[in-house]
Protein backbone atom coordinates (compact mmCIF):
# COMPACT_ATOMS: atom_id res chain seq x y z
CA UNK A 1 0.00 0.00 0.00
CA UNK A 2 1.59 3.16 -0.94
CA UNK A 3 2.23 5.55 1.87
CA UNK A 4 2.09 9.30 1.45
CA UNK A 5 2.44 12.13 4.09
CA UNK A 6 -0.06 14.96 4.09
CA UNK A 7 0.31 18.18 2.33
CA UNK A 8 1.09 19.75 6.06
CA UNK A 9 2.80 16.37 7.44
CA UNK A 10 5.31 16.76 4.65
CA UNK A 11 5.81 20.55 5.28
CA UNK A 12 6.18 19.95 9.06
CA UNK A 13 8.89 16.90 7.80
CA UNK A 14 10.74 19.32 5.54
CA UNK A 15 10.91 22.19 8.35
CA UNK A 16 12.37 19.33 10.94
CA UNK A 17 15.19 18.32 8.63
CA UNK A 18 15.86 21.82 7.87
CA UNK A 19 16.54 22.46 11.78
CA UNK A 20 18.95 19.41 11.83
CA UNK A 21 20.64 20.57 8.81
CA UNK A 22 21.33 23.66 10.72
CA UNK A 23 22.37 22.13 13.77
CA UNK A 24 24.57 19.70 11.44
CA UNK A 25 26.35 22.54 9.76
CA UNK A 26 27.04 24.70 12.98
CA UNK A 27 28.85 21.44 14.80
CA UNK A 28 30.41 20.51 11.97
CA UNK A 29 31.78 24.25 10.88
CA UNK A 30 32.71 24.03 15.09
CA UNK A 31 34.70 21.00 14.74
CA UNK A 32 36.06 21.83 11.48
CA UNK A 33 37.43 25.11 12.94
CA UNK A 34 38.72 23.32 15.65
CA UNK A 35 40.02 20.22 13.96
CA UNK A 36 42.46 22.59 11.17
CA UNK A 37 43.66 24.89 13.34
CA UNK A 38 44.98 27.93 11.76
CA UNK A 39 43.29 27.39 8.54
CA UNK A 40 43.53 30.13 5.62
CA UNK A 41 41.05 32.66 5.93
CA UNK A 42 39.61 32.05 2.57
CA UNK A 43 38.96 28.61 3.68
CA UNK A 44 37.72 29.63 7.51
CA UNK A 45 35.49 32.36 5.73
CA UNK A 46 33.84 29.50 3.50
CA UNK A 47 33.56 27.35 6.65
CA UNK A 48 31.81 30.13 8.35
CA UNK A 49 29.67 30.84 5.57
CA UNK A 50 28.46 27.77 5.56
CA UNK A 51 27.21 27.87 9.00
CA UNK A 52 25.74 31.24 8.52
CA UNK A 53 23.61 29.57 5.98
CA UNK A 54 22.74 26.51 7.96
CA UNK A 55 21.50 28.88 10.94
CA UNK A 56 19.46 30.76 8.78
CA UNK A 57 17.94 27.72 7.22
CA UNK A 58 17.31 26.35 10.61
CA UNK A 59 16.16 29.55 12.03
CA UNK A 60 13.28 29.39 8.99
CA UNK A 61 12.93 25.52 9.88
CA UNK A 62 11.60 25.91 13.42
CA UNK A 63 9.23 28.85 12.63
CA UNK A 64 7.95 27.78 10.07
CA UNK A 65 7.42 24.47 11.69
CA UNK A 66 5.73 26.15 14.76
CA UNK A 67 3.38 27.84 12.40
CA UNK A 68 2.72 24.68 9.90
CA UNK A 69 1.67 22.53 13.48
CA UNK A 70 -1.46 25.65 13.92
CA UNK A 71 -1.88 25.37 10.23
CA UNK A 72 -2.16 21.47 10.21
CA UNK A 73 -5.20 21.36 13.22
CA UNK A 74 -7.04 24.76 11.91
CA UNK A 75 -6.89 22.94 8.53
CA UNK A 76 -7.77 26.09 6.85
CA UNK A 77 -5.25 26.62 4.03
CA UNK A 78 -2.25 29.19 5.19
CA UNK A 79 -4.07 31.58 6.60
CA UNK A 80 -4.68 29.01 9.27
CA UNK A 81 -1.37 28.69 10.75
CA UNK A 82 -1.66 32.54 11.89
CA UNK A 83 -5.04 31.49 14.11
CA UNK A 84 -4.23 33.46 17.32
CA UNK A 85 -6.50 31.10 19.53
CA UNK A 86 -4.31 27.75 18.81
CA UNK A 87 -1.30 29.94 18.49
CA UNK A 88 -1.50 31.13 21.95
CA UNK A 89 -2.30 26.99 23.04
CA UNK A 90 1.08 26.21 21.30
CA UNK A 91 3.13 28.91 22.87
CA UNK A 92 2.25 27.41 25.94
CA UNK A 93 2.86 23.91 25.21
CA UNK A 94 6.09 21.64 24.79
CA UNK A 95 6.08 22.59 21.15
CA UNK A 96 6.53 26.43 22.19
CA UNK A 97 8.77 25.89 24.61
CA UNK A 98 11.06 23.88 22.14
CA UNK A 99 10.52 26.07 19.23
CA UNK A 100 11.92 29.31 21.95
CA UNK A 101 15.11 27.54 22.52
CA UNK A 102 15.63 26.13 18.68
CA UNK A 103 14.89 29.71 17.15
CA UNK A 104 17.60 31.09 19.79
CA UNK A 105 20.26 28.64 19.14
CA UNK A 106 19.92 29.03 15.73
CA UNK A 107 19.54 33.10 15.99
CA UNK A 108 22.89 32.95 18.30
CA UNK A 109 24.88 30.80 15.54
CA UNK A 110 23.56 33.07 12.62
CA UNK A 111 24.81 36.60 14.23
CA UNK A 112 27.92 34.88 15.23
CA UNK A 113 28.79 33.12 11.78
CA UNK A 114 28.01 36.54 10.14
CA UNK A 115 29.94 38.63 12.31
CA UNK A 116 33.17 36.41 11.86
CA UNK A 117 32.62 35.46 8.30
CA UNK A 118 32.73 39.82 7.98
CA UNK A 119 35.73 39.98 10.27
CA UNK A 120 37.91 37.60 8.93
CA UNK A 121 38.54 39.39 5.72
CA UNK A 122 39.70 42.32 7.02
CA UNK A 123 42.41 40.49 9.24
CA UNK A 124 45.48 40.28 6.96
CA UNK A 125 47.46 36.72 8.65
CA UNK A 126 45.06 33.16 8.71
CA UNK A 127 43.37 33.48 12.04
CA UNK A 128 44.76 31.57 15.13
CA UNK A 129 43.13 29.47 17.48
CA UNK A 130 42.56 31.93 20.22
CA UNK A 131 40.92 34.51 17.63
CA UNK A 132 37.69 32.18 18.37
CA UNK A 133 38.04 31.87 21.58
CA UNK A 134 34.11 33.98 22.03
CA UNK A 135 33.30 32.73 18.93
CA UNK A 136 33.83 28.87 20.36
CA UNK A 137 31.82 29.80 24.00
CA UNK A 138 29.29 31.48 21.45
CA UNK A 139 28.60 28.57 19.16
CA UNK A 140 28.73 25.89 22.34
CA UNK A 141 25.92 27.78 23.95
CA UNK A 142 24.03 27.97 20.74
CA UNK A 143 24.18 24.09 20.39
CA UNK A 144 23.34 23.84 23.72
CA UNK A 145 20.43 25.84 23.15
CA UNK A 146 19.65 23.36 20.63
CA UNK A 147 20.19 20.23 22.69
CA UNK A 148 18.27 21.86 25.40
CA UNK A 149 15.13 22.40 23.13
CA UNK A 150 14.60 18.25 22.72
CA UNK A 151 14.01 18.00 26.42
CA UNK A 152 10.55 19.56 26.13
CA UNK A 153 9.43 17.40 23.26
CA UNK A 154 9.83 14.39 20.92
CA UNK A 155 9.26 10.59 21.78
CA UNK A 156 12.87 10.44 24.16
CA UNK A 157 11.43 13.76 26.37
CA UNK A 158 8.96 11.58 28.12
CA UNK A 159 11.81 8.91 28.88
CA UNK A 160 14.37 8.59 31.55
CA UNK A 161 17.60 10.68 31.99
CA UNK A 162 19.72 7.94 30.55
CA UNK A 163 17.82 8.02 26.98
CA UNK A 164 17.80 12.28 27.22
CA UNK A 165 21.66 12.17 27.84
CA UNK A 166 22.26 9.80 24.84
CA UNK A 167 20.49 11.93 22.47
CA UNK A 168 22.65 14.60 23.55
CA UNK A 169 25.20 12.46 22.67
CA UNK A 170 23.63 10.89 19.67
CA UNK A 171 22.47 14.19 17.89
CA UNK A 172 26.02 16.02 18.85
CA UNK A 173 28.18 13.12 17.18
CA UNK A 174 26.16 12.85 13.99
CA UNK A 175 25.69 16.76 13.62
CA UNK A 176 30.10 17.00 14.17
CA UNK A 177 30.38 14.27 11.79
CA UNK A 178 27.89 15.04 9.00
CA UNK A 179 27.83 18.79 9.25
CA UNK A 180 31.42 18.12 8.65
CA UNK A 181 31.25 16.40 4.81
CA UNK A 182 30.49 19.54 3.11
CA UNK A 183 33.10 21.97 4.36
CA UNK A 184 35.76 18.93 3.69
CA UNK A 185 34.10 18.10 0.17
CA UNK A 186 35.18 22.14 0.00
CA UNK A 187 38.49 21.28 0.59
CA UNK A 188 38.64 18.38 -1.66
CA UNK A 189 39.30 21.00 -4.26
CA UNK A 190 42.67 22.89 -3.10
CA UNK A 191 45.74 22.24 -5.92
CA UNK A 192 47.59 21.28 -2.61
CA UNK A 193 47.17 17.11 -2.42
CA UNK A 194 49.10 16.98 0.59
CA UNK A 195 46.89 19.57 2.35
CA UNK A 196 43.91 17.65 1.73
CA UNK A 197 45.53 14.53 2.64
CA UNK A 198 46.50 16.11 5.63
CA UNK A 199 43.06 17.49 6.45
CA UNK A 200 41.22 14.60 5.69
CA UNK A 201 43.33 12.39 7.76
CA UNK A 202 42.92 14.51 10.40
CA UNK A 203 39.17 14.16 10.25
CA UNK A 204 39.00 10.34 9.98
CA UNK A 205 41.07 10.18 13.00
CA UNK A 206 38.76 11.91 15.17
CA UNK A 207 35.58 10.65 13.03
CA UNK A 208 36.64 7.62 14.72
CA UNK A 209 35.69 9.11 18.11
CA UNK A 210 32.29 9.95 16.84
CA UNK A 211 31.87 7.24 15.04
CA UNK A 212 32.06 5.77 18.53
CA UNK A 213 29.61 7.84 20.27
CA UNK A 214 26.72 7.97 17.87
CA UNK A 215 26.77 3.48 18.39
CA UNK A 216 26.88 3.89 22.08
CA UNK A 217 24.51 6.43 22.30
CA UNK A 218 22.15 4.97 19.96
CA UNK A 219 22.64 1.50 21.41
CA UNK A 220 21.65 3.27 24.90
CA UNK A 221 18.41 4.52 23.28
CA UNK A 222 17.06 1.20 21.71
CA UNK A 223 17.40 -0.51 24.52
CA UNK A 224 14.82 2.50 26.04
CA UNK A 225 12.56 2.58 23.28
CA UNK A 226 12.35 -1.49 22.46
CA UNK A 227 10.84 -3.95 24.99
CA UNK A 228 12.33 -6.41 22.44
CA UNK A 229 14.23 -7.55 19.22
CA UNK A 230 10.79 -8.83 18.09
CA UNK A 231 8.91 -5.03 18.20
CA UNK A 232 11.57 -3.98 15.90
CA UNK A 233 10.09 -6.31 13.25
CA UNK A 234 6.47 -6.01 14.67
CA UNK A 235 5.68 -2.42 14.97
CA UNK A 236 5.76 0.34 12.37
CA UNK A 237 8.14 2.39 14.58
CA UNK A 238 10.63 -0.95 14.45
CA UNK A 239 10.40 -1.38 10.84
CA UNK A 240 11.62 2.09 10.00
CA UNK A 241 14.33 1.88 12.45
CA UNK A 242 15.65 -1.37 10.62
CA UNK A 243 15.50 1.12 7.59
CA UNK A 244 17.65 3.35 9.07
CA UNK A 245 20.22 0.91 11.00
CA UNK A 246 21.05 -0.07 7.27
CA UNK A 247 21.68 3.12 6.19
CA UNK A 248 23.56 3.75 8.80
CA UNK A 249 25.67 0.39 8.20
CA UNK A 250 26.29 1.56 4.57
CA UNK A 251 28.00 4.85 5.75
CA UNK A 252 29.85 3.78 8.10
CA UNK A 253 30.89 1.08 5.31
CA UNK A 254 31.34 4.05 2.86
CA UNK A 255 33.43 5.72 5.90
CA UNK A 256 35.55 3.47 6.58
CA UNK A 257 35.89 2.73 2.67
CA UNK A 258 37.25 6.77 2.91
CA UNK A 259 39.42 6.00 5.60
CA UNK A 260 41.52 2.82 5.01
CA UNK A 261 41.19 2.84 1.30
CA UNK A 262 40.41 6.16 -0.38
CA UNK A 263 43.15 8.57 2.51
CA UNK A 264 45.83 6.63 1.33
CA UNK A 265 45.54 7.69 -2.23
CA UNK A 266 44.71 11.29 -1.59
CA UNK A 267 48.59 11.57 -3.60
CA UNK A 268 47.39 11.88 -6.90
CA UNK A 269 44.09 13.78 -8.74
CA UNK A 270 42.62 10.44 -9.35
CA UNK A 271 42.51 9.75 -5.90
CA UNK A 272 41.21 12.89 -5.12
CA UNK A 273 38.40 12.73 -7.68
CA UNK A 274 37.33 8.77 -6.23
CA UNK A 275 37.73 10.45 -2.72
CA UNK A 276 35.11 13.55 -3.86
CA UNK A 277 32.19 11.11 -5.39
CA UNK A 278 32.65 9.04 -1.96
CA UNK A 279 32.07 12.00 -0.15
CA UNK A 280 29.31 12.70 -2.27
CA UNK A 281 27.55 9.51 -1.56
CA UNK A 282 28.12 9.30 2.18
CA UNK A 283 26.81 12.84 2.29
CA UNK A 284 23.45 11.34 0.19
CA UNK A 285 23.36 8.74 2.41
CA UNK A 286 23.60 11.04 5.54
CA UNK A 287 20.47 13.07 4.12
CA UNK A 288 18.68 10.07 3.96
CA UNK A 289 19.51 9.19 7.09
CA UNK A 290 18.50 12.36 8.64
CA UNK A 291 15.04 12.10 5.93
CA UNK A 292 14.20 8.78 7.84
CA UNK A 293 15.23 9.71 11.41
CA UNK A 294 12.83 12.85 10.60
CA UNK A 295 10.12 11.02 9.70
CA UNK A 296 9.90 8.59 11.94
CA UNK A 297 10.59 11.25 15.41
CA UNK A 298 7.85 13.48 13.97
CA UNK A 299 5.14 11.05 12.62
CA UNK A 300 5.39 7.71 14.13
CA UNK A 301 5.59 7.21 17.46
CA UNK A 302 7.24 4.10 19.83
CA UNK A 303 5.72 0.93 20.54
CA UNK A 304 3.72 1.74 23.57
CA UNK A 305 4.60 0.16 26.87
CA UNK B 1 24.64 1.91 -12.74
CA UNK B 2 24.54 5.53 -10.73
CA UNK B 3 24.80 4.76 -7.37
CA UNK B 4 23.83 7.76 -5.75
CA UNK B 5 20.39 7.00 -8.00
CA UNK B 6 20.24 3.58 -6.90
CA UNK B 7 20.35 4.31 -3.62
CA UNK B 8 17.95 7.19 -3.69
CA UNK B 9 15.80 4.79 -5.61
CA UNK B 10 15.53 1.82 -3.29
CA UNK B 11 14.79 3.79 -0.07
CA UNK B 12 11.91 5.90 -1.83
CA UNK B 13 10.77 2.28 -3.05
CA UNK B 14 11.23 1.07 0.86
CA UNK B 15 9.21 3.22 2.24
CA UNK B 16 6.59 3.71 -0.26
CA UNK B 17 6.06 -0.06 0.11
CA UNK B 18 5.27 0.26 4.02
CA UNK B 19 2.04 -0.28 5.03
CA UNK B 20 -0.22 2.99 5.60
CA UNK B 21 1.16 4.35 9.10
CA UNK B 22 -0.52 5.41 12.12
CA UNK B 23 0.78 7.85 14.61
CA UNK B 24 1.69 5.69 17.71
CA UNK B 25 1.71 8.78 20.07
CA UNK B 26 -1.09 10.17 21.80
CA UNK B 27 -4.59 8.11 21.10
CA UNK B 28 -8.02 8.38 21.89
CA UNK B 29 -9.14 5.45 24.01
CA UNK B 30 -12.71 5.43 24.17
CA UNK B 31 -15.37 7.59 23.60
CA UNK B 32 -19.14 7.78 23.92
CA UNK B 33 -20.85 7.78 21.36
CA UNK B 34 -18.03 4.86 20.44
CA UNK B 35 -16.68 4.86 16.47
CA UNK B 36 -18.42 2.96 14.36
CA UNK B 37 -21.92 2.22 16.08
CA UNK B 38 -25.83 3.18 15.61
CA UNK B 39 -26.92 4.71 19.03
CA UNK B 40 -31.09 5.09 19.14
CA UNK B 41 -30.89 7.77 21.74
CA UNK B 42 -29.89 11.47 21.04
CA UNK B 43 -27.02 12.18 23.09
CA UNK B 44 -26.34 15.24 25.47
CA UNK B 45 -22.65 14.80 25.39
CA UNK B 46 -19.48 13.38 23.80
CA UNK B 47 -17.28 12.16 26.29
CA UNK B 48 -13.61 11.08 24.78
CA UNK B 49 -11.14 9.48 26.90
CA UNK B 50 -7.33 9.40 25.88
CA UNK B 51 -4.63 7.19 27.50
CA UNK B 52 -2.71 10.31 28.83
CA UNK B 53 -3.11 13.81 29.88
CA UNK B 54 -3.49 16.36 26.77
CA UNK B 55 -4.65 19.36 25.90
CA UNK B 56 -7.59 19.24 23.43
CA UNK B 57 -7.48 22.08 20.90
CA UNK B 58 -9.83 21.07 18.20
CA UNK B 59 -13.09 19.60 17.84
CA UNK B 60 -15.42 19.54 15.26
CA UNK B 61 -19.06 18.00 15.11
CA UNK B 62 -19.71 16.87 11.69
CA UNK B 63 -23.38 15.95 10.41
CA UNK B 64 -23.73 15.68 6.90
CA UNK B 65 -22.54 18.93 5.16
CA UNK B 66 -22.68 20.93 8.07
CA UNK B 67 -21.24 21.20 11.66
CA UNK B 68 -22.90 20.62 14.69
CA UNK B 69 -22.46 23.17 17.80
CA UNK B 70 -21.12 22.11 20.90
CA UNK B 71 -19.75 24.17 23.85
CA UNK B 72 -16.04 22.97 23.19
CA UNK B 73 -12.84 25.55 23.96
CA UNK B 74 -9.69 24.65 22.97
CA UNK B 75 -7.87 23.30 26.42
CA UNK B 76 -4.72 24.65 27.55
CA UNK B 77 -4.68 22.63 30.17
CA UNK B 78 -4.01 18.74 29.74
CA UNK B 79 -6.66 16.08 30.74
CA UNK B 80 -7.31 12.50 30.07
CA UNK B 81 -11.20 12.77 30.17
CA UNK B 82 -13.57 15.28 28.05
CA UNK B 83 -17.43 16.09 28.14
CA UNK B 84 -18.37 17.64 25.72
CA UNK B 85 -22.17 19.38 25.49
CA UNK B 86 -23.86 18.56 22.03
CA UNK B 87 -26.83 20.62 22.09
CA UNK B 88 -29.45 20.41 18.85
CA UNK B 89 -28.30 16.74 18.10
CA UNK B 90 -30.28 15.16 15.53
CA UNK B 91 -31.08 11.63 14.07
CA UNK B 92 -28.60 11.05 11.38
CA UNK B 93 -24.83 10.45 10.64
CA UNK B 94 -21.79 12.35 12.16
CA UNK B 95 -18.63 12.42 12.58
CA UNK B 96 -16.00 13.82 15.18
CA UNK B 97 -12.74 15.60 14.38
CA UNK B 98 -10.43 16.32 17.11
CA UNK B 99 -6.87 16.82 17.29
CA UNK B 100 -5.01 16.83 20.61
CA UNK B 101 -0.98 18.05 22.05
CA UNK B 102 0.10 15.18 23.84
CA UNK B 103 2.82 14.64 26.87
CA UNK B 104 5.52 14.70 23.99
CA UNK B 105 4.48 17.73 22.46
CA UNK B 106 3.51 16.12 19.36
CA UNK B 107 -0.08 16.51 17.87
CA UNK B 108 -2.32 14.33 17.24
CA UNK B 109 -5.10 14.14 14.85
CA UNK B 110 -8.01 11.42 14.27
CA UNK B 111 -11.68 10.93 14.28
CA UNK B 112 -14.63 8.76 14.97
CA UNK B 113 -17.92 8.43 13.50
CA UNK B 114 -21.41 6.95 15.11
CA UNK B 115 -25.14 6.71 13.99
CA UNK B 116 -27.91 8.20 15.57
CA UNK B 117 -31.31 6.25 14.61
CA UNK B 118 -34.02 6.77 16.86
CA UNK B 119 -36.43 4.69 14.64
CA UNK B 120 -34.14 1.68 15.23
CA UNK B 121 -35.65 2.17 19.08
CA UNK B 122 -38.98 1.82 17.99
CA UNK B 123 -38.44 -1.45 15.67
Amino acid sequence: MLMVPSTWEFLSLACKLLTYLGAASLLGALFCIWLFKNETRQVTHNILTYMTVGAFLGFQGALFGFLVQIGMVVNNGPIGMFDRGIGSIYLDSPLGDTTFFQLSGFALTFILGLTYANKIQRITSPPRLDYFRFFNTGCILAFLLLIFSFRFSGHISILSVTSKLSIAAHYSAFAAWIGSLYPLYCLSFSENLEYIQDRVKKFGDSAVALVAVLIVAGGLMVIELFDSIAEAFSTNYGQIFLIKLSLVVLILAIAAINRLRLTPRLVSKSGVVLFRQSLKVEILVALLILSITTYFSTIVGPPEH
Amino acid sequence: MNLPRFIVGTFFCIVFSLPALVSAHTALKESSPEDGVTITSIPSDLDLVFNADVRLIKLELMGVGHEMPTNFEPSSTAVSTYKIETPGMHPGEFTVNWAAIGADGHTVTNSFSFVIDTDAASD
